[in-house]
């Protein structure tokens, strides 16, 4: 099995499977442009413990892949996010957005899903002031507008379905 | 004294002797007794006082065993008690402890967390407040001593901390960029979106707007994406009016089917019969001037009337968009035909890619027309036309064509009321007798008759194309197979393969041994199953020509079919006059369920998912599960034979002979509400996004959105 090393922003070398760092897909073309390197690949955006995260998901998942749900691909739902992501996943706000940053960044589309509902769940049945103070949110709306949304919005959920 | 004597006669019943001497002898025995123990017992057996001493001594004996039990036992509880207390001691001490523990660690973590943010927004350009930098440098010293910690600093660090640094702390839309955040806000809600997020902040209330939303939103609320639904009636928010038409207001619909008008049979005439009524029989004679088309081209008997007499600046695109229109309204109707990729299907994808479709409106709109279904909340529109029965319909929320009884065929625009005339007694070209079948797809229209033959429309100009002879008796129904290729099913035991560009027939099926009465066509497999009167079923694979199964089963007519692509395979569901209905497994030819229950002829059906609604002429309506066979609901309210049924989510909407039209909700088997109108027996049914249409001899467009 070969391995690749990976360098992040702090300068910290990783050495890990190649084919977990694959899962990334920036790293995977990253590898097709330069061949074959013994020189660490650097990420500047991600910092070593980000990077220690994200690496322990790829290696969760390569060796628990999670079957492929193609009927429902296009829709985006919550409900299922399989236990250990959602462990995986209790984590402080800060590393939570680094994650998806990174997730992003690396593109490793099913950690950004993970992570994105995780923040997804922490605004589902909350309300706005809620939601302002969960994510530390200033309200920049004046009481004029706040009058005029809430009017506009004002819908009644209909039963059909 | 009476003490005594009850002694005594105690005494006599023990010693058998009654005198009180006895009794005294007794007495001197008893106290000999005292000497000599064996003696004394039984020298004092029986005596009162004694015996009652005895008694109170035994009395006092239990109680001293029952209390020193109660002792031991609670002695024991005690004990155990004690052990309990000891150990909860130790227990909550360990808690404590860990609790503290606890305290700390969200002590640093809070601190961690901070020191996180303060890295964050450092590496965003943030932090801007030079104080803030200053603690945010002690904050960083300190956290390198965090490791090996001195709780009392961590809290000094931590209230430092909260105290200055809340304010600036980063905000998720600070960190995150635009598309990661719509990515997140994707997997809300409807309730989340409109009455939370949009009220944040003005960032927020601007994300919540956007497409990529409410597209998903869209998709998960109506398991769909076909937004043709929608955009019948009013031009989507991000196409100028004036693609549509010269008014901004001028709904789509309107605009380009006055394009029908120019050399066409097409009159119209309002009447009031009741709410809004239109009269497609009177032919108007004065013809109001047209800006759009002058009246140059009129054969005699073919009058027009427009009654948009708004000027079309640019006939050219609105020929366009007409003919996008049509094709649209073929490739999403999922009722009458099967969806398929033509050429007309390519136009229509062109049409969708050049204009952004605003998916919150659509999505508003949707909800508020689902809401006015629900409600009763709707306008209805009357037209009248036919002399008889309407046989026959098909509409896809713009266009509407009939055909009836009394040989006429027409097209309606159910937004003005106008009529274009196809066929009818007086005009040569048509009908000879009354019209049981037709579909149309694109521009053209198939119509089957009585008459034996069946005729090839051109919707556009309302000219017949072609007659197709070669059925000896009425023709009873027809399908589209594709683009060039029609099928028909006649009384007279053949089915005709047709060409629609030549009018040619292709092919006759003559090896049916009684009247053909349905026909569906699977464009999947290329399978035509036929349904005859005698109750057997046919399986045709179309390419090959030949019969495949022939489902022995029904005992009468069959009514209708329906095809179902089930969990196990794919199935057909028959309707029958020996009242059952049949799922099918085509693959061995044998029926998987018999849906018995009905106790008359079922004659209509409708599936959607796992779900089948039937309609009988024993008044009811049944909603089955075809994965069990099961029926789930029997609904009772109609007074007559029901002759329509369709549904769309919970939505069910029934039609009869009674004259009613009810509305149900499939879920609960519930009515939800009646409407009136007819003043004939429902013969057809059938919705399509906002618009409910129901024909007996007139027809009524019940409209929910309003």
């Amino acid at each position: 099995m070969s391995t690749i090393k990976l360098e992040s922003a702090d300068e910290k070398v990783f050495e890990v499977e190649r084919d977990i760092a694959c899962m990334a897909v920036t790293i995977k073309n990253m590898l097709e442009d330069i061949g074959e390197t013994d020189t660490a690949i650097p990420l500047p955006n991600v910092t070593s413990n980000i990077l220690e995260k994200v690496l322990e998901y790829c290696k969760h998942h390569k060796e628990h892949p999670t079957p492929q749900q193609d009927e429902k691909k296009d829709e985006k739902r919550l409900d299922d996010i399989p236990p250990w992501d959602r462990e995986f996943c209790k984590v402080d706000q800060p590393t939570l957005f680094e994650l998806i940053l990174a997730a992003n960044y690396l593109d490793i589309k099913p950690l950004l899903d993970v992570t994105c509902k995780t923040v997804a769940n922490m605004i589902r049945g909350k309300t706005p002031e809620e939601i302002r103070k969960i994510f530390n949110i200033k309200n920049d709306f004046t009481p004029e507008e706040e009058e005029q949304i809430r009017k506009e919005n004002e819908w009644c959920e209909d039963k059909g379905n | 004294m009476s003490s005594s004597s009850s002694l005594s006669f105690n005494n006599k019943n023990v010693l058998g002797k009654s005198t009180t001497g006895l009794l005294f002898e007794n007495y001197i025995k008893e106290q000999q007794a005292k000497k000599n123990e064996n003696i004394q017992d039984r020298l004092f057996i029986g005596d009162p006082l004694i015996e009652d001493i005895r008694s109170k001594q035994q009395d006092k004996d239990h109680d001293i065993s029952l209390s020193e039990a109660t002792l031991y036992s609670i002695e024991q509880e005690l004990q155990a008690l004690d052990f309990k207390r000891n150990k909860l001691l130790t227990g909550l001490s360990t808690l404590k402890q860990e609790r503290l523990q606890l305290d700390k660690s969200m002590d640093n973590c809070k601190s961690n967390i901070l020191h996180k943010w303060h890295n964050l927004s450092i590496k965003n350009g943030l932090t801007t407040v030079t104080t803030n930098n200053q603690n945010n440098q002690n904050n960083q010293n300190n956290q390198n001593n965090n490791q090996n910690n001195n709780n009392n600093e961590n809290n000094n660090n931590n209230n430092q901390h909260s105290d200055i640094t809340f304010e600036e702390l980063p905000s998720i839309s600070t960190i995150l960029p635009t598309e990661l955040l719509l990515n997140i806000l994707e997997y809300l809600t409807f309730n989340d979106i409109n009455f939370s997020v949009t009220r944040v902040c003005k960032l927020w209330h601007h994300l919540s707007l956007s497409d990529s939303i409410w597209k998903n939103l869209f998709h998960i609320r109506w398991n769909t994406l076909d937004i043709h639904h929608q955009n019948d009636s009013k031009p989507l928010k991000a196409i100028p009016s004036s693609f549509w038409s010269s008014t901004p207001i001028l709904p789509p619909s309107q605009a380009p089917q006055s394009l029908i008008l120019p050399n066409s049979r097409y009159n119209s005439n309002s009447n009031n019969v009741g709410g809004i009524a239109y009269d497609g029989r009177n032919v108007n004679r004065k013809t109001p001037q047209s800006a759009i088309f002058p009246p140059t081209n009129r054969s005699s008997n073919r009058q027009h009337h427009n009654n948009n007499q708004e000027a079309v600046d640019n006939t050219a695109v609105s020929c366009e968009v007409f003919n996008s229109h049509l094709s649209n309204s073929v490739s999403d109707d999922d009722i009458m035909t099967e969806d398929d990729d033509d050429s007309s299907a390519t136009c229509s994808y062109k049409f969708i890619k050049r204009i952004r479709i605003d998916w919150r409106e659509l999505y508003l709109k949707r909800q508020k027309i689902e809401h006015n279904w629900w409600n009763n909340i709707c306008k209805p529109k009357k037209f009248i036309g036919h002399d008889d029965w309407v046989t026959c319909m098909q509409f896809d929320g713009k266009m509407l064509v009939t055909g009836s009884w009394d040989s006429s065929l027409k097209l309606w625009n159910i937004e003005t009321g106008e009529c274009l005339v196809l066929s009818s007694a007086d005009i040569p070209s048509g009908h000879s007798a009354g019209i049981t079948c037709m579909q149309f797809r694109g521009t053209k229209l198939i119509s089957g008759s009585s008459d034996s033959t069946l005729r090839i429309w051109d919707l556009t100009t309302g000219e017949c194309l072609h007659v197709l002879r070669g059925h000896t008796d009425g023709v009873s129904c027809l399908t589209i197979v594709d683009d060039n290729t029609i099928v028909s099913g006649s009384l007279d035991n053949t089915i005709n393969l047709w060409s629609i560009e030549t009018g040619r027939l292709l092919y006759s099926f003559t090896n049916h041994i009684s009247s053909i009465t349905c026909l569906y066509y699977n464009n999947k497999n290329n399978l035509l199953i036929s349904g005859t009167v005698g109750g057997t079923l046919n399986v045709i694979d179309l390419p090959s020509r030949i019969v495949l199964q022939t489902l022995h089963g029904h005992s009468d007519r069959i009514t209708s079919i329906q095809w179902w692509d089930g969990p196990d395979g794919e199935r057909i569901i028959s309707s029958s006059w020996d009242y059952t209905l049949r799922v099918w497994n085509i693959q061995t030819g044998k029926a998987v369920h018999v849906l018995s229950g009905h106790s008359f002829r079922v004659r209509c059906t409708h599936v959607r998912g796992n779900i089948l609604v039937s309609g009988s002429w024993d008044t009811t309506v049944r909603v089955w599960d075809l994965i069990t066979g099961k029926c789930i609901h029997t609904l009772h309210g109609h007074s007559f034979n029901v002759w329509g049924v369709q549904f769309e989510g919970r939505r069910l909407v029934t039609a009869s002979w009674d004259q009613k039209v009810k509305v149900w909700d499939m879920e609960t088997g519930k009515l939800l509400y009646t409407l009136d109108g007819h003043s004939d027996s429902i013969i057809c049914l059938q919705f399509k996004g906002s618009k409910l249409v129901t024909a007996a001899k007139e027809i009524i467009v019940y409209d929910f959105d309003l």
